[in-house]
């Protein structure tokens, strides 16, 4: 056990932990401030990663698709919202809960239907397919690019809540919906753009993620999990709460698998059992 | 603010909306936590005591809004009071609100609260004023020392109100009960000592008498009333 | 509650319980295969009703529990070789474990944290078995046996006798959960699920009924996850998987929570169309969805619900029927008595 190895560890572990973030941030944002449960969110994740491979192939451009797929989603999100979404924001968190849960059945069909049931692979641009020498430790460039893209997204979501105007909108909209809305804030809109714009981040998530897992059905409802225990532990609808779970359960995740394989997979549900126990509003919840 | 009550007492609170009675009731109740002070009943420091193990120590209270089962009848709201009192609700293989003295007790209670009537209907289809005296017949059930009645008689109407009033006259003197009300002339008539809140601090304190003629309550109160 | 004492609940539970029979003794092979899939469904949905229906704690993780009975009574049977009923015993107290766990765990957790929390660790137990070589990984393990109940006279490796076997024990669990639920324990369990402020208030502490539910209601799953190891002679990783858990939730919901045999009848109806969609096409996740959506939309209340609606429609027009006829023996009397009242309503009116 080399400071390589563990260094390397690190890094895996920051990277998972970003593309959480990525996930993460979308469907808590949606919740922080339309009180609305999306478990389909790991669908729009899968559905991007496909869409991306799509793109690649029609294309041959990673860059294309990494920016196209979201958008193509956010367009999928939009009609998806105007069809069913709108009119579930009052029906109460069960109803929504099973509603979106019935999306998740129909997603994976639909995307075996389109693509087929076996694992698509996603090939990294050729800029980033080699490895980079760092402190002496040789890393994929691909998963460093993981890393800046989810830094990246960090700070420009930070400021975009807490320097502009909309996200001054978007806050007191969570804090007091009806507030906002006296106040002139087309909360509707802002509800609207904010699910497209979660749903396209759940998708940049997915192209993203693509090269490193590949692309298949099931993706999406593998990947719900784990962003759910980042929402729970981070507490929902808050920034803070989502960068907070995604890094404790990107690291308790790697390294728990590190240093107790025989328990391999396990430990971030005890981490999920004692934030329920100790802060069942999860560390940094958006309403006290 | 510091509050004393004592055994046996017929306090009303009174107090401007937004004046913190309610919260007051909350904080008494266990539903909130203090920032600080200390809350104590019979003496003994409940401060760090949640709703329900204050609730065992004799604190009974009803809600400003009803806090009801709504989709059980009467008869099943008065049975799990009964049965949380007596702790009989940890019964797994029978229903013990079919004993007799449980269904006695639940018939009592039902008359004194002119609900006997309604016993098997559901809660959701019954009147609004019915429902009222079914929030204050749960805080009743648990027969506590203290009572704590949050604007019983909110939306009820004068021949309702006056039979609310009857009942908690005819309360045992042993018990303690607690008022916060909006009907001045129910407060006069009920209590023998009045509290008034404006802006989370006790602004008077005395008999009903007293508050009658106090230049503070009539400003404050009377004021905001006008 | 209410529905708990419907003797339309009762009726249509028998009504179940006699076409289930019925179709154990004239159904073909693949009939009865069907019939105690069915049956193991329905027990499961049950068992999550005394959850989702009474305490309204929605859990999304009971493929856990089914996959730890299942697997432990594979494990105990097929690798261990230990006889049938104490292979059943032991996956009874490890499924009551894991929800006495479960339930500890979310005591504190409410609405949807509840549902997320239990939606995740319903997935714990399959990336454990997936990883693991010794319970055979993504393969599963084969050659669990059925019960030996040649001292009977019964052969259950018959699919009849099986089939019929699995229909009554389902009929077991709807009348212990039954019992369980008219009891002190499952009146508070019904009192939390309407008005938790209240239940404290009055003086009781819901956390210990909560766990206490979910024991019960994982030992259900978990017999269940027996059942079903001991239909297909076979597990797999994919009973500990959250769609699993997922399509019996979607069972209890379609058939209407809170009436124990508003899930069964759920899990009867989606094993069913599941098997009548497989015919032409692959894709029956599409129609669960779709069913699940419907569910919802149509406000929730499930197949049962719609059976109360029926009732409902049919006393109205009995009733109006009844009094019609009554209209029609005193037709005189009635014509007056409007004719009085015509002054007044005018004046109402007006007023």
């Amino acid at each position: 056990m080399t400071a390589a190895y563990w260094l390397t560890q690190l890094l895996n572990a920051l990277q998972y932990s970003m593309l959480l973030f990525v996930l993460s941030v979308g469907l808590t944002v949606v919740f922080g401030l339309m009180n609305f449960v999306n478990l389909a969110h790991g669908t729009f994740y899968a559905l991007g990663a496909f869409i991306g491979w799509s793109l690649l192939r029609a294309t041959g451009s990673f860059w294309l698709a990494l920016v196209g797929a979201p958008l193509l989603v956010a367009a999928i999100a939009a009609v998806l919202y105007g069809a069913m979404i709108a009119r579930m924001q009052r029906a109460g968190h069960l109803a929504q809960v099973l509603a979106t849960l019935g999306l998740v059945f129909m997603g994976v069909e639909v995307m075996r239907i389109i693509w087929g049931d076996f694992a698509l692979d996603f090939a990294a641009p050729p800029l980033l397919q080699g490895h980079v020498q760092l402190f002496g430790l040789v890393y994929p460039a691909y998963r460093l690019f993981v890393i800046a893209l989810g830094l990246l997204a960090m700070v420009a979501l930070w400021l975009l809540l807490e320097r502009t105007a909309l996200g001054a909108m978007v806050r007191a909209a969570v804090d007091h919906a009806d507030m906002a809305a006296a106040l002139g804030v087309r909360v509707d809109r802002l509800f609207f753009g904010m699910f497209c714009f979660g749903c396209a981040l759940a998708a940049l998530a997915g192209v993203v993620a693509a090269p490193i897992f590949s692309v298949y059905p099931g993706m999406g409802i593998e990947i719900l999990i784990p962003t759910l225990i980042v929402v729970v532990v981070g507490g929902l609808g808050s920034l803070k709460g989502a960068v907070a779970g995604s890094l404790l359960v990107g690291f308790v995740d790697t390294f728990g698998q590190v240093l107790l394989p025989q328990l391999a997979g396990i430990v971030v549900y005890a981490l999920l059992a004692l934030t329920l126990l100790l802060r069942p509003q999860g560390l940094f919840p958006a309403r006290a | 603010m510091s509050l004393q009550v004592a055994r046996g007492e017929r306090l009303a609170v009174i107090g401007p909306n937004g004046a913190g009675k309610t919260t007051l009731f909350n904080l008494l109740c266990g539903e909130l936590r203090p920032s600080g002070g200390m809350i104590r009943i019979q003496g003994r420091d409940v401060t760090r005591e949640d709703a329900v193990a204050r609730a065992r120590r004799g604190l009974s209270r009803s809600f400003q809004q009803n806090t009801l089962f709504d989709e059980v009848r009467v008869r099943d709201n008065l049975a799990l009071a009964v049965l949380a009192r007596r702790r009989r609700s940890w019964v797994f293989w029978r229903d013990p609100a079919r004993d007799p003295d449980i269904a006695r007790e639940v018939e009592d209670l039902a008359h004194r609260l002119a609900l006997a009537e309604v016993l098997d209907q559901p809660v959701g289809t019954l009147a609004y004023g019915t429902r009222r005296q079914l929030e204050i017949a749960l805080a009743l059930a648990r027969e506590p020392e203290v009572l704590m009645l949050d604007e019983p008689t909110a939306g009820m109407s004068p021949e309702e109100t006056r039979a609310i009033l009857a009942l908690v006259k005819q309360l045992p003197e042993s018990m303690t009960v607690v008022l916060i009300e909006h009907d001045l002339d129910l407060v006069f008539e009920f209590a023998r000592r009045v509290v008034v809140l404006d802006y989370g601090r006790v602004v008077f304190d005395g008999t009903p008498e007293e508050a009658r003629r106090s230049p503070v309550v009539r400003e404050i109160y009377m004021g905001s009333e006008a | 509650m209410l529905r708990l004492f419907d003797p339309l609940r009762t009726l249509l539970a028998l009504l179940l319980l006699l076409a289930g029979l019925w179709w154990a003794r004239t159904g073909d092979y693949f009939g009865r295969e069907i019939l105690a899939e069915m049956a193991v469904f329905a027990i499961a949905a049950m068992g999550l009703d005394l959850l989702a229906g009474f305490p309204r704690l929605v859990s999304m993780g009971h493929g856990l529990f089914v996959g730890i009975g299942a697997y432990g009574y594979a494990v105990a049977t097929a690798l261990w070789g230990w006889s049938w009923p104490a292979a059943i015993l032991l996956a009874l107290a490890l499924s009551a474990l894991a929800g006495l766990l479960v339930g500890l765990a979310t005591v504190r957790a409410r609405d949807v944290f509840y549902i997320m929390a239990t939606l995740a660790f319903g997935q714990m137990g399959y990336v454990w078995v997936v990883r693991s070589a010794e319970l055979g990984g993504d393969d599963g393990l084969a050659g669990v046996p059925r019960p030996e109940l040649a001292a009977l006279g019964l052969d259950l490796g018959d699919s009849a006798t099986f089939a019929t076997l699995l229909v009554l024990l389902a009929a077991a669990v709807y009348l212990l959960l039954g019992r369980l639920l008219a009891s002190g324990f499952g009146r508070t369990l019904v009192a939390i699920g309407q008005n938790e402020r209240r239940v404290r208030a009055l003086g009781i502490a819901p956390g210990p009924y909560r766990v206490a539910a979910t024991t019960v209601s994982g030992t259900v799953a978990g017999f269940a996850g027996v059942l079903a190891a001991m239909h297909s002679m076979y597990v797999s990783p994919e009973l500990f998987h959250w769609t699993w858990s997922g399509e019996v939730l979607t069972m209890a919901i379609l058939g209407g929570v809170g009436s124990l045999v508003g899930p069964a009848l759920g899990a009867a109806a989606v094993v069913w169309l599941k098997y009548a969609v497989s015919g032409w096409t692959e894709y029956w996740g599409l129609f669960l969805g779709l069913f699940l959506i419907l569910a919802v939309w149509t406000g929730g209340q499930g197949l049962y619900g719609y059976l109360e609606r029926l009732r409902a429609w049919l006393l109205r027009t009995l009733t109006r029927q009844e009094e019609a006829d009554a209209r029609g023996d005193r037709t005189g009397q009635t014509l007056r008595r409007s004719h009085r009242h015509r002054p007044g309503v005018a004046a109402g009116g007006e007023g």
